[in-house]
């Protein structure tokens, strides 16, 4: 990479980084924050998932991880009483193994029955979540979770928990940098290409894809625990399928490009709902709700027949190769 | 990139990616910039938001809560020469929309006091967010945690399910039932009457010798039925909507089994005598007195407000009214008496609403306390039972 | 304890005919085009409500239980032609999005246009319910299977014994050799969404007198189908039958035998264990494709 091209991009997130540290000092109504945190999060989560989906992967099980970095980080700190400081690692510690306990199996699978898998995974645990009533508080809910914090500082404000948030997007989204640009993303883009060549290359692939699949898990997680004490009351609802075709359908809208792709899409997706919220609010009789459904459907159509860019279509291309050479037409 | 023409590469590659970018930043801003927020001073409009679960799996609550508002909207005189305005959200049934749309009418649209909340999830998280911004908040969930313990900040509309709960136990005690069977839906509404009715049943005698649960979204509940039947109980408690609470009348009958079966006042509409056709029969359920309306004594309170409330609701939406839109209304009418009788300010409201005493609403008559954000007791509930796909009041 | 069986497995076939139905649809549209259809419980959904509109009009059964089912099939088609053929050869991801983009909006459309709660249909021949092995089933049950069984029987006929069933048996076998003869893989795709869409809407008509029709609830009937059709294989009609079937009976089993409130987990943890020991499906249906 020409040194040029390195000093521009850093110069890039620099003007990123500030851009996003002034944001709050510009919009400070606790509506704007509350959305920047949320897409904040969302974010980290499609991070990781373009992250899998740079092996050929497509997760849609990941609100179960989501849901179990929550529900685990909120219970230590609630029930147990500990710090958070402690309890959100933790949780991503234990999500990260779950995930490679659920990886052994499922990682083996073929493509489509990958999908499936996770799919199943997904709902099993959402199912968890309403039966174990003593343990979850079952479809009631959670409720007076604790903040963030740890020695004797509390993130109470919209603002404090913005930064927090953000400055973990800044990292998840360098460290996934860092993991698809090296040895690592030469390894991934030829395991996206072919499985079978890659392994023929000498590339240990059931590691590389296991690598991601926790590392995405991880993601979820994180966003999961901090999404926990930021409103602090959790319940089995923002976990299920729907949650993980919506992480899905911000990371494909982005374009999984790249990264970068996942935070586009994360702030596209939640944007463009608020914005058709937005104007029908008021006092129009007849109009609500049944008209937002199916004007986001459309609008979502309409954005994958306009858009479908980026690794998607790159993905396409390097499928269509990878078929018509196992034989196929 | 084979097929693509040099332009489409240039397209796709390149501006595209940019083109999402800046595509986000102007609808960021444009979701920012709200349109016009007038600063509330003299003649300037008093706002109240309705947060509605008028899509998602609590939407047969949430649409009736929202059509509540819009056949509101034209009554709504002036107070003080200022406008009334309601401002409707859609939560989607999703707690995280509904925290995210009360922040945002809190904060964007200046409202003065906040109704919503159709299911238990949402107004938890909503009335958490209440306590913290310190604005009235009108719960419309029937989770007895929202107002036992009493939250400064939080009243709750419609009748607890702990009330609808002792309003079955006192029905099976009458009527001499000593076993029962609870089938119920595995959400929060139905775990919640399982909590309260393992309260109250126990004290009158009765034993729960078998719990069912099922999914919403369950089309046939013979399965459970006939797990259940082998403890043979005396009565049957099915806790749910329609239409799995249709169903499972159905099934309980078509096996055979006349024990009588007795419902929640999540049934308190015609789609579940419509479902369940004969098996509806005999069912006997709690209610809010909309229901039974005619049949009320001419000198009931209520009577008036209940048959104006069904004829508007009626005009305005064409289709019956039930009691969760008069969840919303009775929300909404208890702010603007209060705005009336003390203005928009949102610490004077609190205060009037926590010590209203006899205000005739659609739920019930409320009297709130210090200790009572809730207002209603099981008095303020009928016991309905079904005849000839008619409801009659059981005596 | 056995005593419960009779009936549960009565149950367990009604409910399996209809996840039956949803899954013959997801698989012919996966056979012909390779495109997982998000919205094929919507067609279930609308041809219940449209059937439901219809009958208020106090049409006889029969002739609005086949207006619903042509509607929906049209429904189907403008589906194909609108929104899949635009974006036909896609990646599998982007035609994913835009078939659950397009179930968003029949369900919001529904929403609009018929509220949120349930509505009845009449039992096609109202009675009261048959005494079988020692279980109950209900007419409207008999109905449900006899359905499935005739749908089945019918396809089959129509696969091996007519030149557009052996065109579409042929596009699902290999589209590129069936160009090669002259088969049109996009015309075989419009038919295809058509005729499932036909089949999703015979399915919603008759579950919807057990069950009553709500807008939403395609999400969950599509859910199951789908289920059905992976354990099934993906691969044939029969195999996604059969599927349907295993479904329907594991789901009611495991509610009757072992604790209810984990059905649809018992469920899915069988998918699970379908992928891993067979990654074909029971039917090893899907082998074909790599072949």
């Amino acid at each position: 990479m020409a040194r040029g091209g390195g000093r521009r991009r850093t110069l890039w997130l620099v003007a990123l980084g500030a851009a996003l540290a002034a944001l709050p000092v510009a919009a400070p109504s606790a509506y704007a924050l509350t959305l920047f945190n949320i897409i904040g999060l969302y974010a980290i989560v499609t991070v990781g998932l373009v992250l899998l989906g740079s092996s050929g992967q497509v997760s849609l099980g990941q609100a179960a991880f989501y849901g179990i970095g929550a529900y685990v980080s909120a219970l230590l700190a609630k029930d147990l009483g500990w710090s958070t400081l402690a309890t959100v690692p933790l949780a991503i510690v234990c999500v990260a193994g779950a995930a490679y306990l659920v990886g052994l199996p499922t990682l083996r699978l073929a493509d489509h029955f990958f999908v499936l898998a996770t799919l199943g995974v997904g709902i099993i645990v959402n199912v968890l979540m309403i039966q174990m009533v003593p343990v979850t508080g079952g479809a009631s809910g959670l409720r007076d979770i604790p903040g963030l914090g740890a020695w004797g500082l509390r993130v109470t404000t919209d603002r404090q928990f913005y930064y927090v948030v953000w400055t973990c997007v800044l990292a998840a989204v360098l460290v996934a940098r860092n993991v698809t640009s090296h040895r690592t993303g030469r390894a991934l883009r030829a395991i996206l290409g072919s499985e079978v060549g890659a392994a023929a290359l000498g590339i240990d692939v059931a590691r590389y894809k296991m690598q991601v699949f926790v590392l995405s898990a991880a993601y979820a997680a994180l966003a999961g625990a901090l999404y926990a004490h930021y409103v602090r009351f959790i319940s089995p609802s923002p976990f299920s399928l729907y949650a993980s075709l919506f992480f899905l359908v911000m990371a494909v809208v982005g374009g999984l490009t790249n990264i970068w792709g996942g935070l586009v899409g994360a702030a596209a997706v939640t944007v463009l709902d608020q914005v058709i919220r937005a104007e029908m609010p008021l006092v129009f009789p007849r109009v609500g709700g049944e008209y937002q459904t199916a004007i986001y459907g459309i609008l979502l159509i309409v954005i994958m027949l306009f858009f479908p860019a980026g690794l998607v279509r790159r993905a396409l291309d390097l499928g269509r190769t990878r078929r018509e050479a196992d034989g196929q037409a | 990139m084979d097929g693509m023409h040099p332009l489409e590469v240039i397209v796709v590659r390149r501006l595209v990616p940019r083109l999402g970018v800046v595509l986000v930043a102007a609808m960021l801003t444009a979701a920012l910039v709200s349109p016009g927020t007038p600063v509330l001073g003299q003649g300037a409009p008093i706002r109240i938001g309705v947060v509605a679960a008028v899509t998602g799996p609590a939407s047969s609550l949430g649409k009736a809560e929202k059509d509540t508002a819009t056949m509101l909207v034209p009554q709504l005189d002036p107070i003080g020469g200022r406008q009334i305005q309601l401002v409707v959200y859609d939560s989607e049934s999703d707690p995280t929309q509904a925290l995210l749309l009360m922040k945002k009418t809190v904060s964007e649209d200046n409202v003065v006091a906040v109704v919503g909340g159709t299911s238990s999830p949402e107004a938890q998280a909503m009335a958490d967010y209440a306590m913290q911004a310190g604005i009235p908040y009108m719960s419309l969930a029937a989770s007895t945690t929202l107002s036992v313990p009493a939250r400064t900040w939080v009243f709750q509309t419609p009748q607890r399910n702990s009330i609808a709960a002792a309003k079955v136990a006192g029905y099976l005690a009458a009527t001499h039932v000593r076993t029962i069977v609870f089938l119920y839906r595995n959400d929060d509404f139905g775990q919640d009457g399982l909590v309260a009715l393992q309260t109250y049943l126990p004290r009158d005698g009765i034993t729960i010798v078998d719990t069912e649960p099922f999914e919403a979204t369950a089309t046939d509940l013979t399965a459970q039925v006939t797990r259940a039947r082998v403890h043979t109980p005396d009565a049957w408690v099915v806790w749910s909507t329609p239409p799995t609470a249709s169903t499972a009348a159905k099934n309980i009958r078509q096996l055979g089994i006349a024990a009588p079966i007795i419902e929640s006042h999540g049934v308190a509409n015609q789609a579940f005598i419509d479902l369940a056709g004969p098996a509806a029969n005999g069912v006997v359920f709690p209610a809010g007195k909309l229901l039974v309306v005619g049949s009320l004594a001419a000198a009931d309170p209520q009577k008036a407000v209940l048959q104006r409330y069904a004829q508007d609701f009626n005009a305005a939406n064409h289709y019956p009214a039930n009691t969760f839109g008069g969840h919303a209304y009775d929300g909404i009418t208890l702010l603007l008496a209060a705005i009336r009788a003390v203005g928009p300010d949102r610490a004077k409201m609190r205060d009037y609403i926590e010590h209203v005493h006899g205000f005739v609403g659609i739920g019930g008559v409320f009297n709130m306390s210090p200790q009572d954000h809730n207002g209603l007791t099981t008095n303020d509930m009928a016991l309905v039972v079904i005849r000839d796909g008619h409801w009659q009041q059981w005596k | 304890m056995l005593a419960l069986l009779p009936q549960l497995v009565l149950t367990g076939l009604t409910v399996g005919s209809i996840y039956a139905l949803v899954a013959l649809g997801f698989v012919l549209i996966y056979t012909v085009t390779g495109i997982f259809n998000f919205a094929q419980g919507e067609f279930s959904m609308l041809g219940a409500l449209i059937c439901a509109t219809l009958l208020a009009t106090h049409a006889p059964l029969a002739l609005a239980a086949l207006a619903a089912v042509a509607a929906v099939a049209a429904v189907g088609a403008a589906t194909e032609r609108l929104v899949v053929q635009p974006a036909f050869g896609g990646h599998p991801l982007t035609l994913i999005i835009i078939t659950f983009g397009a179930s968003m909006v029949y369900r919001g459309i529904a929403l609009m246009v018929w509220g949120a709660d349930p509505y009845a249909l009449p039992e096609f021949t109202p009675g009261p319910p048959l005494i079988l092995f020692g279980g109950v089933l209900g007419r409207q049950a008999l109905w449900a299977i006899g359905l499935s069984v005739g749908v089945v029987a019918a396809l089959f006929a129509f696969f091996t014994r007519t030149v557009w069933g052996a065109a579409l048996r042929a596009c699902a076998d290999n589209a590129f050799a069936s160009r090669l003869v002259g088969i049109s893989p996009r015309r075989m795709s419009l038919f295809a969404f058509t005729l499932s869409a036909a089949l999703g809407a015979l399915a919603g008509i008759v579950i919807a007198p057990i069950s009553g029709a709500t807008y939403d609830m395609g999400l969950a009937l599509g859910l199951k189908g789908f289920v059905a059709a992976v354990i099934g294989g993906l691969g044939s009609a029969p195999a996604a039958v059969v599927g349907g079937y295993a479904v329907g009976l594991i789901e009611t089993l495991t509610t009757g035998y072992l604790t209810p409130g984990y059905g649809d987990a018992i469920t899915f943890l069988v998918l699970l264990v379908v992928l891993f020991l067979q990654r074909e499906g029971l039917l090893r249906g899907a082998r074909r494709r790599a072949a």
